[in-house]
């Protein structure tokens, strides 16, 4: 998880805070817990590290994915590009239509995509 | 975290409980001495009761478990009527399961329907039995038996009249299985590409159907118990169907169900041989690892699905828990990954 940087001015932004929440609660708070708040705490931990992953890198990962999308999806028949519907959809339906079976180009797009997906898991 | 049964909910419910049980034991009375409510079920609600029978063939105390829906429930899990039922067809089938004894679908004891089970011994906690390696008894011996436990529940065949819930068995679950993901993803609106991709390899390279019996469809690390000697019941009954005998070898064999030991290809606790040598000597079926495979892939998107639909319960369904956005954010992106590494380019046939 990114440490956050200070927005200047002496404010911490979003993902420094959250940074500095997450270690207070996992350093001082879980380890007066027990049981079911322990199990309780820890959950609150992980999605205060996928929140700030998601902050820190979730738009540039987003426009990377938006545009490899887009650019797969203007290659496939019937120009979805100038369609109502959009790049995600038109590769589906051009999975469920046979149309890139075993396609090497988005088999490794896929896989580009879910790896952006499990790095804000951190 | 303990709730006596004073401070529980069953406590205003005493009375009649009791009074369900004296009948139901054919006892003079029935005395809930302690409820206790167990962690863990999304689905369902069970309490641990200890039981004190006066008269009667059952006279003496009885450690049991009540198991009722929870508030939320999910629409493809059985009722408690039909669980109930099952667990009854696969006790006399031979399978080793916690003795159904009572059914209740009285509303006016607890307000909905329960069943009342006995307790068997032990932990079905996944990450206990990764830890400590003796629990379980010899981890070959239990695999075995696991193998051989899943070749009784799938000796029943239909039709059972008592399971005519069921309906009428699919000619062909896995083509059917595809359509009922792709309307499952559609239902959920946005596109899970990862996923298609092998819904598409599933449709490509659908084995022969095989069957149909009864599956078990949650027969994983996590729904059976055991003890320090080994099995002591198989668990959760709720999603049985008829359908093809290997999606529960697929089920427990996916790599999503081997927790911390991805090496022991038998849900995380052995190898495949034993499970699978006891499961063909006694079911006299021999397992195909090819139509394994694809029941494997078929498992892991069964288990994103059903991860994605916890996490939209929470986004539209109105339920605020953080457990359930965390199921739906975590899990789907490394099952995604598992399902790309089982259907690369290279191992897709030609289409025709």
């Amino acid at each position: 998880m990114s440490a956050g940087q200070g927005k200047g001015g002496g404010e911490a932004d979003g993902v420094r805070l959250l940074h500095l929440a997450r270690r207070e609660l996992l350093d001082v708070v879980l380890p007066t817990l027990e049981g079911d708040a322990r199990y309780r705490a820890r959950l609150i931990a992980n999605a205060m590290k996928i929140a700030a992953q998601e902050m820190d890198l979730g738009a540039g990962n987003a426009a990377a994915t938006a545009g490899e999308l887009e650019a797969f999806a203007a290659g496939l028949d019937g120009a979805p590009a100038d369609g109502p519907q959009g790049p995600r959809e038109a590769i589906r339906d051009a999975l469920r239509s046979g149309e890139v079976d075993g396609n090497a180009d988005l088999f490794a797009l896929l896989e580009r995509m879910t790896g952006r997906r499990r790095a804000l898991l951190g | 975290m303990t709730t006596t049964l004073e401070e529980s909910r069953l406590a205003g419910r005493k009375a009649p409980l009791e009074a369900f049980l004296a009948k139901a034991a054919g006892a003079k009375a029935v005395e809930v001495v302690d409820a206790r409510p167990l962690s863990g079920g999304a689905i369902q609600e069970n309490w641990l009761l200890d039981l004190v029978i006066h008269g009667g063939p059952m006279a003496g105390p009885l450690e049991a478990v009540l198991r009722t829906d929870a508030p939320s429930t999910v629409a493809v899990s059985r009722s408690r009527a039909e669980e109930f039922a099952l667990l009854k067809v696969a006790q006399q089938a031979g399978v080793t399961v916690p003795e159904p004894l009572w059914l209740c679908e009285e509303p006016s004891v607890l307000g909905k329907t329960f069943y009342i089970m006995r307790r068997v011994a032990g932990t079905a906690v996944p990450h206990r039995l990764m830890k400590e390696s003796d629990l379980g008894g010899d981890r070959d011996e239990l695999a075995g038996r696991l193998g051989m436990e899943l070749a009784r529940i799938h000796s029943v065949t239909p039709p059972r009249e008592e399971l005519a819930f069921l309906g009428t068995p699919s000619a062909d679950p896995a083509l059917e299985a595809v359509a009922r993901y792709r309307a499952y993803l559609d239902a959920l609106g946005g596109s899970y590409l990862a996923l298609e991709w092998g819904l598409r390899w599933c449709e490509l390279h659908a084995p022969e159907p095989q069957g149909p019996v009864l599956v078990h469809q949650d027969f994983r690390t996590g729904n059976y118990m055991v003890d320090r000697h080994g099995l002591t019941g198989i668990l959760d009954w709720e999603f049985c169907d008829w359908g093809d005998p290997m999606t529960d070898i697929g089920w427990f064999c996916a790599a999503c169900w081997r927790y911390s030991h991805p090496e022991l290809e038998a849900g995380g606790i052995a190898p495949r041989g034993p499970f699978y040598h006891e499961y063909e000597a006694v079911s006299g079926r021999r397992i195909d690892p090819q139509a394994v495979a694809f029941w494997e892939v078929m498992a892991h998107i069964r288990w994103a699905v059903i991860a994605l639909q916890q996490g939209e319960r929470t986004l539209s369904g109105g339920e605020d828990s953080l457990e359930l956005a965390l199921t739906g954010r975590v899990y789907p992106p490394a099952i995604e990954e598992e399902i790309l590494r089982q259907c690369g380019p290279d191992q897709w046939k030609a289409s025709e």
